[in-house]
């Protein structure tokens, strides 16, 4: 009994902080698509006295991956009625190029009055729209989001390698009688810490299957898919092998790196 | 001529910055030799014993264990050198939770030999300290004088040079302790092992050419 509790409370604490850590992924990743829809839906309009190549632009503002004419066609075909063939030929002369421009990411609030502020200095362009508030609310949801989760993961990961270091410690004290009497008798550091590996080795197996399987079936559950679906959100598919090794290899090499840290720590008392 | 295996010349051995237990102390012990260490309680009768294991530096001179200087050891040499002592404990110190067959392999498990020889040469310890019937105990369930005989058993289960023990009947009754001088006496006379005792009295009974140090007032003095 004692035992098991030993080995959940590195469990859990491998546990806590790899889901932290695969949370935090998923967000991130939740994020950024959610950042590309929002990205493939926008466009600032520039409005300009002289025809505008990308190319030109770009060495202005890096952030612009495209730029498509607008045509005045349907302006024009709304005022047919109105105006003579003439006057409509005269009007179309001497209207401005519009210009439907996307961005390759998405910018701050101050990014994108810096992006109208340079836009506007070129003498050939006499008008920007950004339509700002139709995305920056949504935008900013996400960003603090995301800061308040990383926060969040930070404290959890902080705590809990707290608590792995004094469950090792414990162990050692637990066996210091044992890693002494093979002391005495020749045993090499590697000899006395075997153990502690071990038991490193299959806590991380625990862990990281724990963590696999909220990861695997959370965005299966139908439940969890509907509230998403709702929102227009996707989570990531996680790769049992991929993804789920990573967390093994990483949760192993994590945990036998504090084992080695507190047991030199502790052997040269 | 016998080798040297204890060398110790003008050695000090203390505790941190405390005054030095042993003071200016030179002795020599040859292989194959039993000897006594003696002294009052506190006399540094164990500290001796530990800086021959390597637990405690000399704080001046030189001591040499198998022809080791202990002084200048690092971590991995100190864990060779140990392989070649066997040490006795006045606690036994066995592992609890192993059973005295895993205990008595433990220095064969360290010196890296095959289960099949570990477990060969325990079967064979536990017969010869007449424990055999006791093999798939734990140390908690045997009485004193038999976990000292597990203890010698482990100590002798890799046929060491030396053997270091520290009131090895201290905890022990009359016949227990009959027991474990002979074990030791054995070990002597039929391994050639080279036995250094630390103990309060030596036994009258002993029967058998042994070298007898007395500790006073922190110096090792020969007695004839």
């Amino acid at each position: 009994m004692k035992s098991l509790k030993n080995h959940l409370s590195v469990i859990l604490s491998l546990f806590v902080l790899f889901f932290s850590v695969e949370f935090s992924i998923t967000l991130h990743d939740v994020i950024q698509n959610q950042s590309k829809k929002l990205i493939s839906n926008y466009s600032i309009v520039i409005v300009s006295n002289k025809k505008l190549t990308l190319d030109n632009l770009k060495l202005k503002v890096k952030e612009i991956d495209f730029l498509k004419p607008i045509s005045p066609k349907n302006i024009l075909d709304r005022l047919k009625n109105d105006m003579s063939s003439k006057n409509l030929a005269l009007l179309q002369i001497a209207l401005p190029y519009f210009y439907s421009a996307k961005l390759n990411s998405l910018p701050s609030k101050i990014r994108l009055s810096d992006i109208k502020k340079t836009l506007m200095s070129q003498k050939e362009i006499t008008k920007v729209e950004v339509f700002t508030k139709t995305y920056q609310n949504i935008f900013q949801i996400f960003q603090i989001l995301q800061i308040v989760t990383y926060v969040f993961s930070v404290i959890i990961v902080v705590i809990s390698i707290l608590l792995l270091f004094k469950q090792i410690r414990i162990w050692i004290l637990e066996h210091e009688e044992k890693i002494k009497i093979m002391g005495y008798f020749g045993a090499t550091y590697w000899m006395k810490s075997t153990f502690l590996y071990k038991l490193v080795f299959v806590d991380s197996i625990f862990s990281s299957i724990l963590v696999t399987l909220i990861f695997v079936f959370l965005p299966n559950n139908s439940y969890v898919e509907n509230k998403l679906s709702n929102l227009d959100i996707l989570l990531p598919q996680f790769n049992i092998l991929k993804d789920g090794g990573m967390l093994f290899v990483s949760s192993l090499i994590f945990s036998m790196l504090i084992v080695t840290i507190v047991s030199r720590k502790m052997s040269r008392k | 001529m016998n080798s040297l295996v204890v060398d110790a010349k003008n050695l000090c051995l203390g505790y941190g910055r405390d005054e030095p237990i042993i003071t200016e102390t030179n002795i020599s012990i040859s292989s194959h030799e039993f000897v006594f260490i003696t002294g009052k309680s506190g006399s540094g009768k164990s500290t001796f014993l530990k800086a021959m294991y390597g637990e405690l530096l000399p704080k001046k001179g030189d001591l040499n264990i198998c022809g080791v200087n202990v002084k200048k050891i690092n971590n991995s040499k100190l864990n060779l050198l140990r392989r070649y002592l066997g040490i006795i404990f006045q606690d036994y110190k066995l592992i609890e939770n192993w059973t005295i067959e895993k205990n008595i392999m433990l220095p064969l498990m360290i010196g890296g030999f095959s289960k099949n020889v570990c477990h060969a040469q325990a079967t064979k310890l536990l017969r010869h300290v007449k424990l055999t019937h006791k093999m798939g105990k734990y140390p908690l369930e045997l009485s004193g004088g038999e976990q000292q005989r597990v203890a010698i058993a482990r100590a002798l289960a890799h046929n060491p040079v030396l053997i270091l023990a520290d009131e090895p009947t201290g905890n022990l009754d009359e016949y227990s302790s009959e027991v474990i001088w002979n074990l030791l006496k054995n070990a002597q006379a039929q391994l050639g092992t080279t036995v250094v005792v630390v103990t309060h009295h030596i036994p009258a009974t002993i029967g058998i050419n042994y070298k007898h140090f007395f500790i006073d007032k922190g110096v090792l003095y020969e007695v004839p």
